[in-house]
């Protein structure tokens, strides 16, 4: 039944997004005040939740400082001509510590923003961030191996392959200092033509992942894909909390 | 009380009952036809294992109204003729489960049952089990100079790669997820400590967009670094990894 629940949301999600996306090319900067057309059904997660409300709305949204509940704790969502800020409201609803904040330009985070811890990883400052006017995930995978270099400068040297995304997405060019991780994140998926980031595992964990802070997700992935998507990150997830006790 | 001893009670003189075998002969019932099926169209399913046939996958087959006619809805059973390759895992009604278990083709056969018994309508259909071997490039969508971290540079190639048999055809399904892991080998002047790979899904020609890099304080120059991708399918082994060769203007992948 959940399945099923799912699966036409997604399948009305996926109609809404492609309305939207013939005629915009970046995030909603309306943020919270934008409006959910017809009906918002959700009967999921946060996670998978965010994800269809950030295609129906073209909202871009940050996902941090999460707990379990952003993948297992099912929200029920039915609103009509609802604006985000109203069912954001309803979904932290039903997770205790969990909140809602935009940010410039135009990315709304949701996680237990309040949390105040010391060393979260994504509140790590970089010092110095360059990257030309490229794809998305390229800047993204750029920003990883910057954070890499600056937390190991003993590396020399990165390979491998990443999924690519929609090559004609580019974002930039960047040149910032001294600024979080989080905000960068927030400044390269808000330049985007919608996507959102989630962080991929719990930040105040001891261990360093390399090149695996966070994953991004594009709202015009086919509906399948993103699903996994979140599911890989989902899995992740648990199983750094299931490492750490 | 069962019959015989209602006997003993009333007769205490009870030897041995007497039978008379008579001939019964039931009312006769028309008995209806199976059921008239064409051959099923053949289809495909996939199979993902590596080479070891344990862990099956399992893709659900509708047949629309082949083993029914009518309005009638028949029960039906689905069985294979050559379980090496693939089973019939059950179903209900036309619908089918065929579960692949390993490379080739065999049939598939319905059988029916009406109200007065089974029917062995033979409805079959040649099942060819498909098995992911290996993932190659079959084209490069762009390629140039990488991003990279500062201090560092490098290159980028951006392919299409493709699931395949082991002689090279195409598995034309959507869905299926591939993840990579990169074991970093020698050569490895450039000096690659940290690799990077994700996963991703296919289209419906079991084709993925997939983007190699290298970023190294060596470039530009004329390094090299050598890498092994593997790669996995639903989370199933491939028998065949890359060989991936790094250099700060060119990457190739199984020489392409």
């Amino acid at each position: 039944m959940k399945v099923r629940s799912i699966l036409l949301a997604i399948v009305f999600v996926a109609a809404g997004a492609k309305g939207w996306a013939e005629s915009h090319d970046s995030c909603n900067s309306r943020g919270l005040s934008a409006t959910a057309p017809g009906t918002f059904i959700a009967n999921e997660p946060l996670a998978p939740a965010l994800l269809e409300l950030g295609q129906i709305s073209h909202v871009c949204f940050g996902l941090r400082l999460l707990d379990d509940n952003a993948f297992t704790h099912i929200l029920h969502v039915n609103m009509t001509n609802a604006s985000v800020r109203q069912i954001l409201d309803s979904m932290v609803r039903e997770l205790p510590d969990y909140v809602f904040r935009e940010f410039p330009p135009s990315v709304v985070l949701v996680g237990k923003l309040d949390m105040k811890a010391p060393d979260l990883l994504l509140d790590k400052v970089v010092p110095s961030f360059d990257s030309p006017r490229a794809p998305l995930h390229a800047v993204s995978n750029a920003l990883k191996m910057q954070i890499a270099v600056n937390i190991d400068p003993t590396i020399t040297g990165f390979a491998g392959s990443y999924p690519t995304g929609d090559i004609g997405d580019q974002v930039g060019p960047i040149q910032e200092n001294g600024k979080m991780i989080w905000e960068l994140l927030n400044e390269i998926v808000g330049d985007s033509g919608g996507r959102m980031w989630i962080s991929s595992l719990p930040e105040s964990g001891k261990t360093y992942p390399r090149l695996n802070l966070w994953k991004v997700i594009e709202y015009s992935m086919p509906p399948k894909e993103a699903e996994a998507a979140i599911q890989r990150v989902a899995s992740q997830f648990q199983n750094s909390e299931a490492s750490r006790h | 009380m069962m019959y015989s001893e209602l006997l003993r009670v009333r007769d205490s003189s009870y030897k041995k009952p007497r039978f008379h075998a008579r001939l019964v002969r039931c009312q006769s019932v028309p008995r209806q036809p199976c059921p008239t099926v064409p051959k099923l169209t053949p289809f495909a399913v996939r199979h993902g294992l590596n080479g070891v046939f344990t862990a099956p996958f399992v893709k659900k087959l509708r047949y629309e109204g082949e083993a029914s006619t009518g309005s009638e809805d028949f029960p039906t059973s689905w069985s294979s003729q050559d379980t090496s390759v693939a089973i019939a895992a059950g179903g209900a009604g036309n619908i089918g489960t065929v579960v692949g278990e390993g490379a080739g083709t065999t049939e598939i056969i319905a059988t029916a049952e009406n109200e007065f018994g089974t029917c062995s309508i033979g409805a079959g259909a040649d099942v060819t089990v498909m098995q992911p071997h290996q993932v190659e490039p079959v084209n490069t969508q762009i390629q140039g100079a990488a991003v990279c971290p500062s201090g560092q540079h490098g290159w980028s190639r951006t392919v299409t790669n493709q699931v395949q048999t082991s002689s090279g055809t195409a598995i034309p399904y959507a869905s299926m997820t591939m993840a990579d892991t990169l074991m970093a080998q020698t050569p490895n002047s450039l000096g690659i400590s940290g690799t990077e790979t994700g996963s991703t899904q296919t289209d419906s020609h079991g084709d993925f967009p997939d983007t190699y890099f290298v970023c190294s304080t060596g470039c530009p120059g004329s390094g090299t670094a050598g890498g092994t991708q593997s790669w996995t399918y639903n989370g199933f082994n491939l028998p065949h990894s890359n060989s991936v060769s790094y250099a700060c203007s060119a990457i190739t992948i199984d020489g392409h």
